[in-house]
């Protein structure tokens, strides 16, 4: 005599006389469905995200020049040769960069997305934003901005793998009728299982922490289709951001990139139902690789009052995130306009009322 | 005595003159054309001081001057078991109120009837004839002046109430007199229907104004983060290797549907 527990109302049934009916509720099940239904709810959840070790494909030392801020502590490196000396300004606070005299290096990148966009059709795509912004100050509006944009290499880490996973959901589906003078609602319960894989590649997180999150996913992701392993050329006259998160930091964004991703194409597949309600996951990884690629943007970063703010622009895409200041005396004016107006019109209207 | 003669003789020229002054000043008064109350304050209930119906008093002849419309006042703590209209017409009769053949005059009865019996609390009735009800006053100007009195009432101050009710049936004579008598379509306004009005209109400036400006600020920044994980998934890498839907069990719920909207459950 097999025993189970009802997936109605959870009471316990038995097969002995041959039939399978919940004495508390009334349903009834075939035998085999509820071995695979209690078989389903022994399995546990997991997680078994892995992506093997970030081995570094070597160093930038020799024949580049490191500088550092002062101000906002930002670290970058140029190939030696064509920066210019004296001149070079942070990209993040727009401080003069002190050149580094000690000897310093840099992860050597496994790939370099070269820039698409050029200084111009990066000025073209501040002066866009910057127009119909009425509490833009003077001072900041204009050309002469968009001169001073600058381009960076950023650090990226770069996340592929091929993922599988099996989701299983309770799947309710409602269908209402009516009965003379009695609405009828019927209710089916499903087991909804589905497993599949998927293959994720270069999940970008953010290798620095110098600019706001928000902005570099707004501006993600970038095509690294076109990446190509670093030469000598790539830091050639363009200062590149030496990163401070290593890649074990920046893991659990792609972790959860995975289980998301994987989660919401497993789910897309449970068509047809009124509810769905994820009752457990098993997600796994494998062949998991980490790379590093620095990726291009153009960034403008200016004081106004006593607040930096920063304008960056995708160099391959053109998508752009940023903040521009705003001015006071313009806002108060604006609000101080708009309040009167619509005051003295509403005044009028209601000598008419 | 020829003097005495004489003095009889002027005495009696004298006494007809008054005599004569007399009749005419009682014909006068006799004359319907010209018949008014002959207080302004019926003070039944005993609530204004004797300074405050003189002020009242010298409200109502400028009313009486300019409109030509009599004007009384009743306070009384007892309907002696009439309506307001009936105790309001009442009166006006009883104090012969009312000037020219038509009895042009207004009546404003404040009763405490309800408030001793303890039924409610302060009741006004505005009465109108002649004129007044026939084309001084239309039922916005009753409404509305009884309302703005009302209002002054509600703080026990009855000279006040009484004043402004005077002062307010004057304007709102005048108004009919020349043609543009205030109504639901011509309304009239007070101070603070003007105070509201600017408020009003002020307020909603702050905050078509707050709105226009958060908009403003919003588009100094862009930064739209978006959580789209598909970007990172290999074109047509996602594969499903196993799909099981299985039936497990159902449940029926039956609602019995009433008219009164209420439904019974039967499962």
């Amino acid at each position: 005599m097999a025993e189970y527990k009802c997936p109605s109302c959870n009471a316990d049934i038995n097969t002995s006389d041959g039939k399978i009916k919940c004495p508390a509720c009334g349903n009834v099940y075939d035998e085999e469905t509820l071995r695979e239904y209690e078989g389903e709810l022994k399995r546990k959840s997991f997680e078994k995200i892995e992506w093997g070790d970030y081995s570094p494909s070597g160093r930038l030392s020799e024949g580049y020049l490191f500088y550092s801020c002062k101000d906002c502590g930002g670290r970058f490196f140029t190939l030696k040769g064509q920066e210019d000396v004296g001149e070079e300004r942070c990209p993040y606070c727009d401080t003069a960069l002190t050149p580094q005299k000690e000897k310093l290096s840099a992860l050597k990148p496994d790939t370099v997305l070269p820039f698409v966009l050029d200084k111009a059709a990066a000025g073209e795509t501040m002066r866009r934003f910057c127009r119909l912004k009425p509490l833009l100050p003077n001072d900041f509006a204009g050309d002469s901005r968009a001169e001073e944009i600058k381009a960076l290499y950023v650090p990226f880490w770069l996340f592929s793998c091929e993922a599988k996973g099996r989701l299983r959901s309770d799947g309710v589906k409602v269908r209402k009728q009516k009965d003379g003078d009695v609405d009828v609602t019927n209710t089916d319960h499903f087991m909804v299982i589905r497993e599949g894989s998927a293959v994720f590649s270069d999940i970008q997180v953010d290798g620095f922490s110098a600019m706001p999150e928000k902005y570099m996913r707004t501006i993600s992701p970038f095509d690294t289709s076109a990446g190509k392993e670093p030469g000598n050329k790539e830091f050639s006259g363009v200062l590149a951001e030496t990163g401070d998160i290593d890649s074990e930091t920046a893991r659990p964004k792609a972790d959860k990139t995975v289980k998301s991703g994987l989660e919401k194409l497993l789910s897309s597949t449970m068509s047809g139902y009124s509810r769905l309600n994820v009752q457990s996951r098993e997600i796994s990884t494998q062949n998991g690789k980490i790379t590093l690629a620095m990726l291009p943007v153009w960034i403008l970063s200016t004081q106004y009052g006593k607040k930096t703010y920063r304008f960056v622009v995708n160099a391959v895409t053109g998508k752009c995130a940023g903040e521009l200041p705003i001015s006071k005396a313009r806002l108060a004016a604006i609000f101080g306009g708009i309040t009167a107006g619509v005051t003295f019109i509403g005044f009028i209207i209601s000598l008419f009322l | 005595m020829k003097t005495f003669v004489g003095i009889i003789h002027k005495s009696r020229r004298a006494l007809v003159l008054m005599l004569s002054v007399c009749c005419v000043v009682f014909l006068w008064h006799s004359d319907p054309a010209y018949a008014q109350s002959e207080y302004t304050v019926y003070d039944y209930a005993g609530v204004m001081s004797e300074s405050a119906e003189e002020n009242i008093s010298e409200s109502a002849k400028k009313l009486i001057k300019d409109s030509g419309v009599d004007a009384a006042i009743c306070t009384t703590n007892s309907l002696e078991g009439l309506t307001l209209p009936e105790y309001a017409k009442k009166v006006f009769s009883d104090v012969n109120a009312g000037i020219s053949k038509d009895k042009d005059g207004i009546l404003l009865l404040i009763s405490f009837d309800a408030m001793h019996s303890g039924k409610g609390g302060r009741e006004i009735y505005f009465y109108t004839n002649g004129y007044a009800k026939n084309g001084g006053f239309n039922e916005y100007g009753i409404e509305r002046i009884s309302g703005l009195v009302m209002d002054k009432l509600s703080g026990g101050d009855y000279e006040g109430a009484c004043v402004e009710w005077l002062t307010l049936s004057g304007k709102f004579l005048k108004a009919a007199k020349d043609g543009k008598p205030y109504s639901a379509d011509n309304r009239y306004k007070t101070g603070g229907d003007y105070l509201a009005g600017f408020l009003v209109s002020f307020a909603a400036g702050l905050i078509i104004a707050a709105g226009v400006c958060f908009v403003m600020i919003r588009m100094m920044r862009t930064s739209a983060p978006k959580d789209d994980n598909a970007d990172y998934v290999k074109r047509d890498s996602f594969s499903v290797t196993k799909q099981r839907d299985i039936y497990i069990y159902s449940t029926v719920k039956r609602m019995k549907r009433e008219s009164a909207g209420k439904k019974t459950i039967d499962e």
